[in-house]
């Protein structure tokens, strides 16, 4: 009997030393999922420079622009995802002395079951499957970067998981959007590609 | 004199493509942009360890430091976010770091900022979880998350107590902002 009671001391001693030994940081993190959305490009590393032929260095003035958007594809999907939105800016840039930055492509209701956008997707305020291109500073769709040298500016895209498609037209600016996705963001990805004329 | 006007003829020409090849200067030049680096990490690149709760819940800071300080500025507010993080289904991403008050003449920050509402400079600091001041990264992984730098140049001081969210802090600088620079670095454990 104190042989028992021995062992199964020593059997919660060694149990107290397991739970000490595991991270005190893992129960208190954050609740963020397992593994999140990604959000990749075939065309530029993450975190590395776009290529010209993605930039405004190829357009010629008075000529439709030459630059075409980057292939983007993204991992992930949570359930219960209903629509994407994909925003592409420059948060180097300010307008004014205000908080708005450069926006380079705004895309609202990508159907929900896709999971890539090929290269050159067409500068038109809607696509067949149904997603809308508001303007970004000038044009519909996707305006290629255009940063002059010498400092590089941080082309920021992301792709934002919804539980909801959004009740807007092209019309909609980036705040009515942002504001109409506010509550009903499942996941999102990011990448970071860099440039400058 | 016909060699005379050959020469002269050939000086204009070639004063011509020099011109040409000089690009058109804009009608205001722009002032450089304001750059912020570190010496931690390359811009685009990944946070080193040390810096990050990999190493240590109470991590050090990263050290910054910034060149081209816009004319007029009397302030700086320096923004470490975590761009992936979703917030309660909310457009709230993760914030790391957020100093306001930063003095003009500051051209860097030293690796390993004291955790306190204010240091002695006057720079004011909160981020995430009621801290006051730096929290390193921790996404666990496996892909990266892309924690964004942002120095922003202000024309004017910002009358907030260390109690101010992020919303009241970015919302002061609405109107007031001479420059920004920006430096973008991955992490995950």
């Amino acid at each position: 009997m104190r042989k028992l009671a021995f062992t199964a001391a020593l059997l919660m001693a060694a149990c107290g030393t397991a739970l000490a030994q595991t991270p005190a940081a893992a129960p208190a993190a954050p609740a963020l999922r397992a593994v999140g959305m990604e959000l990749s490009s075939s065309d530029f590393q993450d975190g590395g420079i776009i290529p010209d032929q993605f930039t405004g260095k190829v357009n010629v003035a008075g000529q439709p622009p030459k630059a075409i958007s980057p292939a983007l594809s993204w991992t992930g999907t949570p359930a219960g995802t209903q629509s994407f939105v994909l925003i592409m800016h420059d948060p180097d840039v300010m307008v004014g002395k205000g908080t708005t930055d450069n926006l380079h492509w705004l895309a609202f209701n990508i159907p929900g079951t896709a999971t890539s956008l090929p290269q050159n997707v067409p500068t038109t305020a809607t696509l067949p499957d149904g997603t809308i291109q508001p303007r970004n500073r000038t044009s519909f769709g996707f305006q290629g970067p255009g940063a002059p040298a010498p400092i590089y500016h941080h082309y920021t895209f992301s792709i934002w998981a919804l539980d909801t498609k959004l009740a807007l037209t092209e019309t909609a600016t980036r705040d009515d959007v942002m504001k109409a996705m506010d509550g009903h963001v499942l996941d999102k990805g990011f990448l970071v590609g860099r440039f400058h004329r | 004199m016909h060699r005379f006007a050959l020469v002269a003829t050939l000086l204009i020409a070639a004063c011509g493509i020099a011109q040409a090849q000089t690009p058109a200067a804009p009608a205001a030049p722009r002032p450089p942009a304001l750059v912020i680096t570190s010496s931690a990490f390359e811009d685009g690149g990944i946070i080193p360890d040390k810096y990050t709760q990999k190493a240590s819940p109470t991590a050090p800071s990263i050290p910054f430091s910034w060149v081209n300080t816009p004319a007029g500025t009397q302030s700086f507010v320096l923004m470490l976010h975590d761009l992936d993080v979703v917030t309660n289904k909310s457009m709230t991403d993760s914030l790391h770091w957020l100093a306001w008050n930063i003095p003009a003449t500051a051209t860097s920050l030293p690796e390993g900022v004291p955790n306190v509402a204010q240091l002695p400079d006057g720079t004011v600091q909160i981020s995430h979880r009621n801290t006051m001041g730096y929290v390193g990264p921790g996404y666990p992984g496996p892909n990266y998350h892309h924690y964004t730098v942002q120095l922003i140049a202000l024309d004017t001081k910002l009358d907030l107590p260390s109690t101010a969210t992020r919303e009241q802090v970015l919302a002061a600088t609405a109107g007031h902002i001479l420059g920004k620079g920006v430096l973008a670095g991955r992490f995950h454990r």
